[in-house]
């Protein structure tokens, strides 16, 4: 029987964390359990950090300067809200072609049987 | 703390030194005040196998750019010494005594192969001496012990060991005297154990240089030009080992031919020997290309997105 992981997925760590970062500023922890809460994907420390890391090194995040350098918020730059932006809108068009296209076929079925 | 937390923060503190610094502490601080799960131990070492072998630099552009010439050197010298100490092992197996045919099988290639290996390790010293003499001198002047200290450690244990080995070298001279070449129980695991003991020191005292060396490369946060000079001399680096590998691959597959010509023990060490080598030509050539890629870029502190 196929497993539920093999199935395909849209859950790129990187486009998690700038979803989570487009409410606002946050810390790793917080980044975890608001992607948790909103996508039902637990991101795990190292997943997380690498993420984090190669989206700072593209200049889509950067961090915030924090007294407690144990848990450093981090934000969205202005060119990772363009990226996210143009990303979302993708997806939007993705999906709603998708299910408009699924619901034809569905009719199609519909009409067969 | 449990055991699990523990053996987070062990892998945590195995990411690459860049890394640990950008963000080690939140890393570890998430591993401390999450529920630690195995699952996150497995994230946490697949996440560090990946800072390994594809780094990413935070910070500033200047700041990323100077990360990764850093990184470059560093990564570079320490394939080189593996591949020093491989090279090492490789010629004992085959070149000590030489195996009959060696230098007639493997030919004029494994000759030419020896000679760039020379020639390149030469160059390679000289530039390293020069650039170490940037480091410590400036450091001397402005006392600043956190850097010299770590710079004049490798002069420290090359002293040390030469002394170890001296010392070696007069005991096996007087046992092997005293006992002829036969060496019987209890002399013989002796010899054996203070053998084995030199070389545990040998590979610590090298694999100590270059920690030490990383460690005050670090702390002196050199400027970008003078990374740069050390990059290049990483990419010549880099060049030596890959001619390394080419001469010992020439010499083996030479050996192999022959009926006979390695024994079960030398073609162990030798192949050993081939593969590490090999693993530090691959290593040393991606990221001296890396670093020089750097270098190459119009502006400054310009990264390959994908690292």
């Amino acid at each position: 029987m196929p497993r539920v992981a093999d199935d395909p997925k849209w859950t790129d760590p990187g486009l998690l964390v700038m979803g989570s970062l487009a409410e606002g500023p946050k810390h790793g922890y917080a980044m975890v359990q608001d992607v948790l809460d909103t996508t039902g994907v637990r991101l795990g420390p190292g997943t997380l950090y690498g993420a984090i890391a190669r989206l700072e090194a593209r200049g889509l995040i950067e961090a915030l300067d924090s007294e407690d350098s144990r848990r450093r918020p981090y934000r969205l730059t202005g060119r990772g809200v363009e990226v996210l932006e143009g990303q979302l809108a993708a997806m939007h068009r993705f999906a709603g072609q998708g299910r408009r296209r699924l619901a034809r076929s569905q009719l199609v079925l519909k009409g067969a049987s | 703390m449990s055991a699990r937390v523990r053996l987070q923060r062990v892998v945590v503190a195995s990411y690459p030194p860049s890394f640990r610094q950008r963000y080690g502490e939140e890393l570890a601080a998430l591993v401390t005040d999450g529920d630690a799960r195995w699952r996150d131990s497995i994230d946490l070492v697949l996440g560090m196998g990946r800072a390994w072998v594809a780094p990413t630099f935070g910070g500033a552009p200047v700041e990323q750019q100077r990360a990764r010439l850093q990184s470059s050197t560093t990564t570079v010298l320490y394939a080189w010494c593996a591949s020093v100490l491989a090279a090492a092992v490789f010629s004992k197996a085959v070149d000590d005594p030489p195996l009959p045919g060696l230098h007639a099988a493997a030919g004029t290639a494994y000759d030419v192969g020896t000679v760039v290996v020379e020639v390149t390790a030469g160059l390679v010293m000289v530039a390293g001496f020069v650039f170490w003499l940037g480091l410590i001198v400036p450091a001397l002047r402005a006392r600043r012990r956190e850097v010299a200290v770590p710079a004049l450690a490798p002069a420290l244990i090359v002293v040390a060991w030469l002394g170890v080995t001296a010392l070696v070298a007069l005991f096996a001279q007087h046992v092997v005297r005293r006992n002829s070449i036969a060496l019987t129980w209890p002399r013989g695991a002796l010899v054996l154990a203070v053998l084995v003991t030199w070389i545990v020191i040998t590979v610590a005292c090298v694999a100590g240089c270059a920690a030490a060396a990383t460690v005050a490369l670090r702390r002196a946060r050199l400027e970008v030009p003078r990374l740069a000079l050390s990059t290049v001399v990483a990419g010549l680096a880099a060049l030596g080992i890959a001619a390394e590998a080419a001469a010992c691959v020439i010499c083996l597959v030479s050996l192999a031919r022959p009926a006979g010509g390695l024994d079960p023990r030398d073609a162990v060490f030798s192949v050993g020997a081939v593969v590490v080598v090999a693993a530090a030509t691959v290593i040393a050539a991606v990221s001296a290309a890396r670093g020089l890629g750097v270098l190459r870029s119009d502006a400054p502190g310009s990264l390959p997105h994908s690292t």
